[in-house]
């Protein structure tokens, strides 16, 4: 009967092997740690800027609801001012995060906010409408200003996208 | 600093530019409670913040045009510039507003005297004159507007 008997050089090759094993492991481990963390932290990022894109979408469709509406007439007038003041507390909300996460520019989407009341206060029918809260049907000058106003200010909410896209995460 | 809240201070809701058109008009915020704060200002030489947050429904552009550019057109655009400061943090455009396009405007209108127009019959209101305080009615109610 044979014996098995190691010896000092079999135990210190042992040893390596474990050593090396381990050290594979552990390397092994820390990559794929690092690996699903960075994931994460993609996964995260894109999440949220397709958070944001759903926002701004949901954000034009909102604006282009209430030209809309102005424009085709019935709504009451001091039902378009809350309207309006609705979509500018939208619009406020949107741009103070995008501008603290993105460093997209604050006014951005100022022609929404400003000049489309502005351009409805300064027309008679709704000026006159207003103490008593009739319905409104705004002038052609008015509708042909606010349909301006759409056509060139609607590519606004497709560069804040591009914007917030080109951000690297 | 006294620190006025127009929505607590005024009306939670406010509405377009004269009296003869809207409750809660720029008009009618100048001439009951504006021009009285401004007026303590300037006798105390003490500033004073407007805080635009907290209303209801927003404000429409000739609301805030109206009011507080009969400010600039009573107490001139350096004492205004001086004494008042404009809180609207919660959407600052509000504040930019003021300062960038109703002030410079106002103080265009007072330097070349183009009366504001009133649509209603006001109480003596306060106006500086060579630096000193005077109250009477400046500017009568224009008939036009006898609505």
């Amino acid at each position: 009967m044979s014996s098995f008997h190691w010896s000092i050089a079999d135990y210190l090759q042992a040893s390596y092997i474990c050593v090396t094993a381990l050290s594979i492991l552990v390397t092994a481990y820390v990559a794929v740690w690092v690996v699903r963390s960075v994931q994460r932290k993609v996964d995260t990022e894109r999440t949220l800027k397709d958070h944001f894109a759903h926002e701004i979408i949901g954000l034009r469709k909102e604006a282009r609801n209430f030209i809309s509406d102005v424009i085709k007439g019935g709504m009451k007038a001091q039902e378009i001012k809350y309207s309006h003041n609705h979509l500018r507390s939208h619009i406020t909300d949107l741009q103070n995060i995008l501008n603290q996460k993105y460093n997209i520019n604050k006014a951005c989407l100022k022609a929404y906010k400003m000049n489309l009341i502005k351009i409805i206060e300064k027309d008679e029918v709704y000026d006159n409408a207003f103490r008593n809260n009739q319905e409104v049907t705004l002038s052609s000058d008015t509708t042909t200003a606010l349909h301006k106003l759409g056509r060139e200010n609607d590519h606004l909410f497709n560069d804040v996208l591009l914007k917030i896209y080109e951000q690297k995460s | 600093m006294k620190t006025y809240i127009i929505s607590k201070d005024y009306s939670p809701f406010t509405g377009l530019r004269y009296c003869c058109k809207s409750e809660h008009s720029g008009e009618d915020f100048y001439h009951k409670k504006l021009n009285g704060w401004m007026k303590d200002a300037v006798e105390n030489n003490e500033e004073m913040t407007i805080v635009l947050d907290g209303g209801e429904d927003g404000y429409g552009p000739s609301f805030l045009d109206e009011s507080f550019g009969n400010l600039v057109y009573d107490f001139t655009l350096e004492v205004v510039n001086r004494l008042v400061h404009i809180d609207s943090a919660g959407d600052p455009e509000w504040g930019e507003s003021i300062y960038e396009d109703i002030y410079p405007v106002w103080e265009e209108n007072r330097v070349h005297q183009v009366e504001p127009e009133k649509t209603d019959d006001h109480k003596p209101w306060y106006k500086l004159i060579d630096g000193q305080l005077q109250q009477r009615v400046w500017v009568k109610k224009t008939e036009k507007n006898d609505e």
